[in-house]
């Protein structure tokens, strides 16, 4: 049976109605985007929910899993309608949520579907959980449905070619993200607030776990160079074990400069980073972030993020 | 410390407050206890407090810091809004929290007070920063001030260390002791370091109106004379004075509500453009506004105004005492629980509409919104649906269902040309999943962090009571007959006969 987009329009409309029966006016139907995931055939559905259903709290949306199947034949799809009730209101606040699994063959065809499911006049928001997909032939007609499109190459074991992959990404009608940028966010802030008062940094040093290069420490070696030009950065990998998925990757950060000497080291595995500022020691802790938290940080900038095309225009891999 | 702009990203990076200690004086009191320390405990949740920040309570009961921190708990615990309590965090949060015993007159207090800030800064590394909070009785404000002043405390030793103070509602009285309210503290200190609060200014649906009239195109071209017939501000109390009588009795609706936080909503409703979103920019446009509000001449008052009073009533099943049976409140209280007035803006923008503005407690719904009420099409095509009757209505709702809504035709469904009034809904809860901090946790930390732009002006404050100073004056001595209006209804026959002389009436929140 073809799977149609006026059909699964049809069937959110009979759960609403028949949930609206059910609990009355307790009930808000909450929208301000449609967010498109882009999954792979691998990705955990629980985990991937228990990620969305997150986000939903902060950004109400429609949501429309979209999995790719290498092996399947078929395109399926399935609705449901996702509440949760904030912390001290009677009124549960729903989000809409439609998953779609496609064959590899058959992903083409999902473009014309996702193109009638979309909310209408508001925002489309693209999350590629896996750079490589945003990448298949099949699945290219469908970033330009979105305003927004979202990559994440926090995982990619080498910074070389992802960061190429999220390059080749950059010039399209949409708005380009990378989560991996969100994960240096406690770094850069804090650097921020500890050279107010200090000279700008000459020279520096940056070291990573893994052999390879990291994108979170290739976006802060770019960040670097771009807000003090001149600075002369070292790159190193000083441990070459990786760490577990989702722990952070970079190791040491080291500044200096006439009458500046700083230095945040973050031990492997851990949360807390020992800071030496001038010589005087004090401790930060970054505790690791989920996908929802980053997911949440990249919705909630409405305007184009200039630091970050220009940390991504100028950054490097080693 | 300041993040250099080469740095910055504000996008990113969150608002976060500077070390600082914050000194509240009448911290035994309602205020500290249901608002500003949920507040303050809500920003340490959020991780917006810096780690050398601290809070010294003052106030005349002697209390240790112990007893002063389970105060706190209890009233953080009984009043933190859409949040959790997180007993862990209290832990942290309450080693920064501090008491102080003293008689507010007594120059010995705020020595004692320049010692325990010392000892404050050095143990908690509050940098030097001091935010002095005033939620005293209104009568000891400038005294405060003052001792602050001969202590010396409002300058900081620390180089680039600052020294702000934030007073609460009411600055004065009426417009002579505004003025010397405001003289006394600008002897101590500098304007730009007053931070006079409104909190309905701080509300996150009274700061979407800038948002809405500025960050669209389509509103703009009819705010004004030729497409706006009137503008209705109403913010209605359920409740009566609950335990507050004898502070009520001296204040009244006119003074509480209107004179302050109403005049500050019409500012923002009214004001023109600011040529950038900077808080002088922006009060610059409130302020001009609030000048340019009619004064009423002494003749014009008993049209322009109306107060009224509640008696006792039985709503749902249950008596309501009449105002004057309120505990602590005199058998023959003259108090206007109720006030409308009719306001008119005296520019090319609004010249000729009436702005109605009432407030009153005892009213039969707890509501505050504004409702822009667009002129009639100039011809009617359809004799059905009484168009007239039902004009476009924009209503911005502040609380309590937080939104926006607009009233238009539509044609009934079936044959003929039937049409029927349906509203447009935006619910805030609909499009913003994420809790809105409190109105007092949006300015605390604006204070922290020297943001003035919600915050009320020595001119504005002025301004407003030049506004309703005429007002006050008839009513001083005018005779009325209170109560004239029963719990639980809409108030007295004479607010709506104030509208009907220009063809208005109230709409029904």
């Amino acid at each position: 049976m073809p799977v149609e987009a006026p059909a699964l329009l049809h069937e959110l409309s009979e759960t609403w109605r028949s949930f609206g029966h059910e609990q009355g006016s307790e009930l808000l139907r909450a929208c301000a985007m449609t967010l498109i995931v882009a999954a792979a055939e691998s990705d955990d559905p629980q985990e991937l929910g228990v990620i969305l259903s997150s986000l939903m709290r902060l950004h109400p949306s429609r949501t429309i899993v979209l999995r790719a199947c290498p092996k399947r034949d078929q395109i399926e799809a399935r609705t449901s309608v996702q509440c949760w009730m904030p912390f001290g209101r009677r009124q549960q606040i729903c989000g809409e949520w439609i998953e779609i699994s496609a064959g590899s063959p058959r992903l083409a065809e999902v473009v014309p579907l996702l193109l009638g499911l979309t909310v209408p006049d508001l925002p489309v928001v693209l999350w590629v959980r896996h750079t490589a997909l945003a990448l298949i032939d099949s699945l290219r007609p469908v970033l330009p449905l979105a305003t927004r499109v979202l990559v994440d190459t926090s995982e990619a074991l080498d910074a070389a070619p992802a960061l190429a992959a999220v390059q080749s990404l950059a010039h399209g009608p949409w708005r380009l993200a990378d989560l991996a940028w969100g994960r240096i966010t406690r770094w850069r802030k804090a650097l921020a607030g500890m050279l107010g008062a200090l000279p700008a940094p000459t020279t520096g040093r940056l070291e990573w776990a893994g052999e390879k290069m990291s994108m979170p420490a290739c976006y802060l070696d770019a960040w670097l160079r771009a807000s003090f030009p001149g600075l002369a950065l070292e790159l190193s990998s000083c441990d070459p074990v990786l760490p577990p998925a989702r722990v952070g990757r970079i190791r040491v950060l080291h500044l200096n400069g006439p009458g500046l000497d700083i230095r945040l080291e973050r031990p492997a595995g851990g949360s807390s980073v020992a800071v030496f500022t001038n010589g005087l020691a004090s401790g930060l802790v970054f505790p690791s972030l989920d996908e929802s938290a980053l997911l949440a940080e990249e919705l909630g900038i409405a305007a184009r993020d200039h630091i970050f095309e220009s940390a991504l225009a100028g950054a490097r891999a080693v | 410390m300041a993040v250099p702009p080469v740095l910055d990203d504000p996008l990113r990076f969150d608002r976060s407050a500077p070390p600082a200690a914050v000194v509240i004086f009448g911290a035994n009191g309602d205020l500290t206890r249901r608002k500003l320390m949920p507040a303050l405990y809500r920003l340490a949740f959020e991780r917006r407090l810096a780690p050398g920040f601290a809070v010294v309570g003052i106030s005349r009961t002697p209390l240790s810091d112990a007893e002063f921190r389970a105060r706190m708990r209890s009233g953080v615990e009984k009043y933190l809004e859409d949040s959790p309590f997180d007993a862990a965090l209290w832990e942290e949060f309450e080693r920064g929290l501090f008491y102080l015993a003293g008689d507010l007159e007594d120059a010995a207090l705020y020595t004692a007070l320049r010692t325990r800030l010392d000892a404050v800064a050095a143990d908690r590394r509050t940098a030097g920063n001091v935010l002095f909070y005033l939620s005293t009785q209104p009568s000891y404000y400038a005294r405060v001030a003052e001792g602050i002043g001969s202590a010396g405390l409002q300058h900081a030793a620390e180089s680039g260390a600052w020294r702000r103070i934030i007073v609460e509602k009411p600055f004065g009285h009426d417009t002579s002791s505004a003025r010397e309210l405001n003289s006394r503290l600008q002897a101590v200190f500098a304007e730009s370091d007053i931070y006079r609060i409104d909190h309905y200014l701080g509300k996150e649906t009274v700061q979407n109106i800038l948002a809405f009239r500025f960050g669209n195109g389509i509103f703009e071209p009819l705010w004004n004379r030729r497409y706006v017939d009137h503008v209705q501000i109403t913010t209605a109390e359920t409740i009566g004075v609950e335990g507050r009588g004898a502070y009520y009795q001296e204040a009244g609706a006119l003074r509480d509500m209107i004179q302050n936080h109403l005049l500050q909503v019409m500012a923002t409703i009214a004001m023109e453009p600011p040529a950038m979103f900077e808080s002088t920019a922006v009060r610059d446009e409130r302020a001009k506004l609030l000048r340019s509000i009619r004064i009423l001449k002494p003749d014009e008052v008993a049209a322009h105004a109306v107060a009224g009073q509640y008696g006792p009533a039985e709503v749902g099943g249950s008596h309501v005492p009449g105002f004057r049976q309120e505990q602590g409140v005199s058998p023959d209280a003259r108090t206007d629980t109720y006030a409308a007035v009719t306001l008119f803006v005296e520019n090319w923008r609004w010249a000729g509409v009436p702005f109605y503005i009432r407030s009153g407690k005892r009213l039969p719904k707890r509501v505050t919104d504004i409702a822009i009420q667009f002129q009639t099409a100039p011809l009617s095509l359809f004799e059905d649906g009484e168009p007239g009757r039902w004009p476009n209505l924009l209503v911005l709702r502040i609380q309590p269902e937080e939104g926006i809504s607009l009233r238009f035709f539509s044609k009934r469904p079936g044959s003929g040309m039937t049409l029927r009034p349906v509203t447009m809904d935006f619910n805030y809860g609909t499009s913003f999943g994420e809790r809105s901090p409190s109105a007092y946790e949006t300015l605390l930390l604006d204070a922290l962090q020297g943001e003035p732009t919600l915050y009320t002006r020595q001119d504005m404050v002025e301004a407003s009571w030049a506004v309703v100073q005429p007002i006050l004056d008839l009513w001083a001595n005018a005779p009325f007959e209170f109560p004239n209006y029963a719990a639980g209804t809409w108030g007295p026959a004479a607010s709506d006969a104030m509208l009907a002389r220009r063809g208005h009436v109230w709409r029904v929140p």
